[in-house]
């Protein structure tokens, strides 16, 4: 199957915050009271009932200027999160959404630990983006229920769901269009990082400015832990206990007392 | 004949061990079963995997404050245990090089070393479980708080906690077989339960440089 992806394009995201509350209200997720810290970012970051948040930025330019961006779980193509889950609540479907069964999460917080943007959160089971699973997955496309609510939300025409193989064609060219609009610095981040992404970001600054790793990799030691420390683990109590059994069975040590 | 008896383990510590124990059983049986996938269905022994989950984090600190609540009660005890583990004397390291004639004949053991209260396997664990048990303690507390550090250090914590989880489980496996199966040293069993009562012959035996100390 096709993967398929969204598209937020923050040039033309005007900050309105209508995906962060469709986001609640589909997903039925609480809200609180959150408090001010000084920008417009509210709640200031993810948390056990927020999946996605709008984060604001003011001090990109000289002149005061809005930046924003759209910050939930990327749907890596190569996922941490998934590789470090030790109850299998979280998979990858086939078309590169990165979901999650809330009846096998165990509460750990490998994920968290795991995932290089640190983004699934966990109250008493894992929340994050599941990219809208059950709409893309049920929706019908004539009423547009089998796009993500957040796409759907957005009155700007900032978020764009799709085939990625074409979403990334359109991003490159928009960016394109602002590079020939004096915005030098603008790229489309998650092109190739991490098996690339399944949220396409088309950013006008440097992916750091809004808090991004430009390069982020897929931790290494999660390969250790299951490639080496599993079957070390199992040679060391296997070994232990057929040690004994054996120890028994061949009647080893000296007889009448070991003195 | 009435058997003389000698006291090996005051009742307090009898106490601790089990309770110990019983606590590490369960923390490596839940562990375990969160470590192996294919091992997640022994979790349904407490219902769902999610329970066992929960009682691993919450026990863990049971796991951690027990010890630490015997030692203090017993410093003296403690102390002495902890002076006992800390000499290895020529006599001891005799005893690594043949590990204690356990393996006869395997590896040769014609004569072995007199041992103290602890022989130098005992001595070894002592160190093994004194050890490890703080690694798992400070990595588990890192696992517990783990939205407080940075997802590196809780990678590398989880790494060490589960090496040394399955270690101390190989351990005490180990530690049981001796203790309570092998027919040549299975008697300690009894040091353990009911009144922690040891025959003299036995000590005179197995740990007769502490029967010097004791008729001293």
């Amino acid at each position: 199957m096709e993967r398929v992806a969204y598209m937020y394009d923050s040039s033309k995201c005007m900050g309105c915050r209508g995906c962060q509350s469709i986001c609640k209200e589909w997903n039925d997720q609480k809200t609180d009271p959150t408090t001010f810290t000084g920008v417009y970012t509210n709640p200031p970051s993810l948390n056990p009932d927020t999946r996605m948040i709008i984060k604001f930025y003011d001090t990109f330019t000289p002149d005061p200027n809005f930046n924003f961006l759209k910050y939930q779980c990327f749907h890596c193509g190569d996922p941490a999160c998934v590789k470090a889950c030790p109850s299998g609540a979280l998979f990858q479907a086939e078309n590169g959404i990165v979901a999650f069964d809330v009846d096998k999460c165990i509460a750990c917080g490998y994920c968290h630990s795991a995932c290089p943007f640190g983004i699934p959160q966990i109250g008493k089971v894992i929340n994050k983006c599941d990219m809208c699973y059950s709409r893309v997955m049920e929706g019908s496309e004539s009423d547009k229920t089998s796009t993500p609510a957040c796409v759907k939300s957005c009155p700007a025409g900032a978020l764009t769901f799709g085939k990625r193989n074409d979403l990334v064609e359109q991003g490159k060219k928009k960016v394109e269009v602002l590079k020939n609009k004096g915005y030098t610095e603008a790229n489309l981040y998650g092109e190739n990082i991490l098996g690339g992404l399944g949220v396409l970001a088309i950013l006008k600054y440097s992916p750091e400015k809004y808090g991004l790793p430009k390069e982020p990799v897929v931790p290494t030691d999660i390969g250790l832990w299951k490639g080496i420390l599993h079957p070390l683990g199992l040679v060391m109590l296997g070994g232990a206990a057929g040690f004994v059994v054996l120890h028994r069975a061949l009647n080893l040590g000296k007889k009448g007392g070991d003195q | 004949m009435a058997v003389k008896k000698i006291e090996k383990h005051k009742k307090n510590t009898r106490i601790f061990h089990w309770l110990h124990l019983i606590t590490f059983i369960v923390m490596l049986w839940t562990g375990i079963s969160l470590f192996y996938p294919w091992t997640n269905v022994l979790g349904l022994t407490f219902g769902s995997l999610r329970n066992a989950a929960f009682i691993h984090k919450y026990l863990g600190w049971f796991y951690v404050v027990l010890p630490i609540i015997y030692v203090s009660w017993n410093f003296k005890l403690f102390s002495n245990f902890f002076k006992t583990i800390s000499t290895f004397t020529p006599e001891d390291k005799k005893w690594l090089s043949i590990l204690g004639g356990y393996l006869h004949p395997i590896i040769k053991a014609d004569e072995i070393p007199p041992q103290g209260k602890y022989n130098a396997g005992q001595k070894l664990l002592g160190w093994i479980i004194i050890v490890f048990s703080i690694l798992l303690g400070i990595t588990g507390l890192v696992m517990f708080y783990y939205a407080s550090f940075p997802g590196f250090w809780v990678r590398m914590a989880i790494i060490v906690h589960v090496f040394c989880g399955t270690f101390l489980g190989a351990a005490v496996i180990v530690h049981f077989y001796l203790a309570a199966v092998n027919p040549t040293s299975n008697k300690e069993l009894g040091t353990m339960l009911g009144s922690g009562m040891i025959e003299e012959d036995y000590v005179k035996h197995h740990n007769a440089l502490w029967y010097e100390d004791l008729k001293k």
